[in-house]
């Protein structure tokens, strides 16, 4: 049994595991295929492809991990709330754990994330703090304005020496060198840097280099610029150079005949160093940065809101995963703890609990197989004890039911708790008629006065052993019995109740009696037919001496003689009986068939009894058996006179039947009649010598019989016939030949 | 209907040829949307990639890629100077323009673009020519473009269009 539930809890086990690893493959091969198709369909940016499966890899096993980790948790929990409501064991205690580790996990989660977001929030706030973003405008500000100067400042001196050109006409070619030395003294005067001067007529431009940067290469102007020059527009421009930033003012020359004619241009340059250039591009980058991030504040926001959501569900969903896996370390022992012991409840004490742990539940579930096997021990060790006390209450049982006393015990309150064989058969009664019921009830007014009779001499004897010889009827049956009442006392001589021994004498007195009277007989013979026969003889010789001789008187004389003489032999005749009973031959038992022997006395007596009907049942499978026949027949004659001689009427009927208990192995013959019956009283005694109530009755008939049938070791019994008469019959035992 | 028109579409297209070359003229409109603008005044450079792929067309079996192409156009904003700089195809060297407008008109107007060498193409041929404009994700500082998982930015993608052609 348990072997099989242990095959069926490793078969479940493992069907758990096989599809844990299904679930496992999918996932995998789920993360695997959205790894590649979000890599091939969504690759937007310009990362390498195996970073891109690496992000999306990465991305997308979390929002699986993220999914399964839901799904295994409202899973969970959707189970508990079902086990909760249908009471099952140690889902209470499992609610509670869970509870209390969600609780405890929830309040701090949800106490840093609100801190969190606010922190974040003020956090970002602080850092696009306006004064911040305004500090780096001004200073942006700062940076463009100088940069404007310095374009103004430029065109202004492009200007001024455009002007001077037209006004001195010192485009014109032969008018060159003055046009040099012009400009030197202006480079001179201004303090402008490089300065270009070119005209229509002139295939190239002059240059008239920086003295402070005389490497600083001219510029190169874009059409759209040379054509807005010339379209009378003034313009400036900033070129990177090697040496810093060089801000360019190029201007129109118009034609001193014609002013609104663009005959050239001049370009002025200043040179910002590159250290400034630097401090003011660094000004820029930051106020760019700023900017840049500025305009990612409400996204840079959600974005951090949404991950420290996701990282609280995430640690929630922990949590709650790790109290309902510790819970269920906790409890799946004492749940298997609970069945255990109500399987040991109902008598399994085989249960044993598989849990290897080296905790407090282990130390438990150690200690619980240990009481299981202790208990177990012990309930073989009581078993052991009760299959030995059955067997020995059986063996009593045995005893008390094969010993040929009849016992009967009732506990204190006079129940009936015990009643054996011996009484059942001397009583006539069934036990499971009686077992259990109050002996007051059973009993009849007569024998309960009897037995309160005893009862109050043993109080009164304060002895707690009464022994009675009692003679009662019971039935049509008179019994002899030895009455041995003994009450049981209890370790501490409380009453427990009473034992009643009867030992029937029935059969012992009957033969004591026999044995007595076959005395008497023989002494009654002997002492009183001795002088018998000197009165016949003498009352014959004085008949024949002085019977003629007395005339007229003589016939007075010769009666009364006679008288004598006949009386005399009545009374030898009456010795001579008595002499036979006492005299009763030794049973010599040979081989015998019982129905023949009986058959052939019932046939004299129909032939000799006419008007009675007599019916002969002989018994069938009866085998031969040792029997002394002459006597049997004896018996015989004797029970079917007393038979004939009570029916005393016409029209009689007489029943012989014999009966074979085959497995008692015992011959019973009835004799029953229908005539007047004999009364209760007289059952006992009829057996008895000198008991008769016919006429003429020696008394010896019944007597001889029982004395016969006791020499066969059998038993006579008489009994009322149904409706009017008698039955006697007697039963011999079928010894095996 | 407002929301497809205010969609990134290629528009005006046009083939032509030169002596040697297949040319391809075309528009991208409501190419930058207003937070767009506002991203690259705050420095944030925008590209716009063209596609371009040149079919030739077949009876029975499927149509042949003759070439495909593909330019970059990055408009980046210089706040000290306050110039806008156009870069074409990664070119180091850019365009200066002084006013967003002109920037913007230079980002979307793709003109006298090499689509094919006349070379390549097979005389009495027909061919078509696709093209889309794709916006390349946002460049952000210390690449949280990377980290916005759940932010949509104006990166956008225009529908294929095509342009049958013949020689």
């Amino acid at each position: 049994m348990e072997k099989k539930r242990k095959n069926n809890i490793d078969e479940k086990e493992l069907r758990k595991r096989r599809r844990e690893r299904i679930i496992m493959v999918v996932v995998g091969v789920l993360a695997i295929t959205f790894t590649l198709i979000a890599s091939n369909f969504f690759n937007k940016n310009d990362l390498p492809l195996s970073t891109n499966i690496f992000v999306y890899g990465l991305t997308s096993i979390n929002v699986i991990l993220i999914i399964l980790l839901l799904f295994l948790i409202i899973r969970n929990v959707v189970k508990l709330f079902y086990e909760h409501r249908h009471g099952i064991i140690g889902s209470k205690l499992r609610t509670k754990l869970v509870a209390t580790f969600v609780g405890l996990s929830l309040v701090p989660t949800i106490l840093l994330f609100l801190f969190a977001i606010n922190f974040l929030s003020y956090s970002i706030e602080f850092w696009f703090n306006i004064k911040i973003g305004d500090a780096l405008n001004r200073s942006l500000e700062v940076a463009q304005v100088y940069y404007q100067q310095m374009e103004e400042q430029a065109k202004f001196n492009a200007r001024q020496i455009s002007a001077d050109i037209t006004k001195n006409r010192l485009y014109e070619r032969e008018r060159m060198e003055y046009l040099k030395n012009f400009i030197g003294q202006r480079q001179n005067n201004y303090k402008v840097g490089m300065v270009e001067t070119y005209f229509d007529f002139q295939k190239d431009k002059i240059v008239f280099a920086d003295a402070e940067h005389p490497d600083l290469v001219p510029v190169t102007l874009d059409p759209k610029m040379i054509e807005d020059i010339y379209s009378g527009k003034e313009k400036s421009t900033v070129q990177p150079t090697n040496i810093g930033d060089a801000v360019v003012g190029i201007v129109p020359v118009f034609s001193y005949a014609v002013p609104s004619e663009v005959i050239g241009r001049v370009s002025v340059s200043y040179v910002i160093p590159k250290g400034f250039v630097d401090k003011l591009r660094s000004i820029a980058n930051a106020s760019e940065q700023y900017g840049k991030i500025k305009f990612l504040k409400n996204p840079i926001k959600s974005n951090y809101i949404i991950t420290l959501s996701i990282v609280t569900l995430v640690i929630i969903f922990l949590a709650t995963w790790f109290g309902l896996t510790l819970a269920k370390g906790i409890t799946d022992p004492i749940q298997d703890l609970v069945q255990a012991t109500n399987r040991i409840t109902q008598g399994d004490l085989d249960s044993h609990i598989d849990i290897e742990a080296d905790d407090e539940i282990g130390l438990l579930v150690k200690s619980f197989n240990q009481m299981t096997k202790d208990l177990k021990k012990s309930k073989n060790s009581v078993e052991e004890a009760n299959i030995n006390l059955e067997r020995r209450r059986k063996y009593m049982e045995t005893v008390l039911r094969n010993v040929s006393a009849g016992v009967i015990s009732v506990d204190k309150t006079g129940m009936i708790t015990t009643i054996n064989r011996a009484a059942e058969r001397m009583f006539d009664i069934k036990s499971e008629k009686v077992l259990f019921q109050n002996y007051r009830d059973l009993m009849i007014p007569e024998h309960l006065s009897l037995v309160d009779e005893f009862l109050q001499e043993m109080k009164e004897n304060n002895d707690n052993l009464l022994e009675k010889q009692l003679e009662v009827m019971l039935k049509d049956k008179a019994l002899t019995v030895l009455l041995t009442i003994t009450t049981i006392q209890d370790e501490e001589g409380n009453d427990s109740g009473t034992v009643v021994v009867f030992e029937d004498l029935t059969q012992l007195q009957k033969a004591e009696r026999a044995a007595a009277w076959r005395e008497v007989a023989r002494r009654m013979a002997h002492e009183i037919k001795n002088p018998l026969t000197p009165v016949q003889l003498s009352a014959q010789r004085l008949q024949r001496k002085y019977g003629d001789k007395l005339g007229e008187e003589g016939s007075v004389f010769k009666e009364c003689t006679q008288t004598i003489i006949d009386q005399v032999e009545v009374l030898k005749n009456l010795v001579n009986e008595f002499s036979r009973y006492a005299r009763m031959p030794v049973t010599s038992p040979t081989l015998n068939d019982l129905n023949v022997v009986v058959a052939e006395v019932v046939l004299l007596f129909q032939d000799a009894h006419k008007d009675i009907v007599f019916e002969f049942k002989p018994a069938e499978g009866l085998p031969k058996f040792d029997l002394d026949a002459e006597q049997i027949n004896r018996v015989m004659i004797n029970l079917l006179d007393n038979a004939v001689a009570a029916i005393n009427k016409k029209n009689g009927r007489i029943e012989i039947t014999i009966s074979y208990d085959e497995q008692h192995r015992k011959a019973t013959v009835a004799v029953a009649d229908d005539g007047a019956g004999v009364p209760s009283s007289y059952k006992r005694k009829v057996f008895e010598p000198y008991f008769s109530t016919k006429k003429f009755g020696t008394g010896l008939g019944l007597a001889i019989v029982s004395s016969i049938i006791s020499d066969h070791h059998g038993q006579v019994s008489v009994a009322d016939n149904n409706p009017t008469g008698t039955i006697v019959s007697f039963q011999l035992p079928v010894s095996e030949v | 209907m407002q929301a497809l028109a205010i969609e990134p579409k290629m528009t005006d297209i046009l083939i032509t040829n030169n002596a040697e070359n297949v040319l391809l003229y075309a528009r991208l409109v409501n190419g930058f949307k207003p937070n767009m603008e506002l991203a690259v005044l705050a420095g944030i450079p925008a590209t716009f990639t063209l596609h371009l792929e040149v079919y030739q067309v077949r009876s029975f079996v499927w149509d042949k890629k003759i070439t495909t192409h593909e330019i970059k156009r990055t408009i980046k904003y210089d706040n000290l100077q306050k110039t806008f700089s156009v870069y074409n195809n990664s070119n180091t060297q850019p365009v200066v323009f002084s006013d967003f407008e002109s920037a913007q008109k230079a980002m979307v107007d793709f003109n006298g673009i090499v689509a094919v060498p006349l070379t390549s193409l097979v005389k009495g041929g027909d061919y078509y020519l696709l093209v889309k404009v794709k916006m390349d994700k946002a460049r952000l500082p210390l690449h949280m473009e990377n980290v916005f998982f759940f932010v949509s930015f104006w990166d956008f993608e225009t529908a294929w269009e095509r342009q049958n052609f013949s020689y």
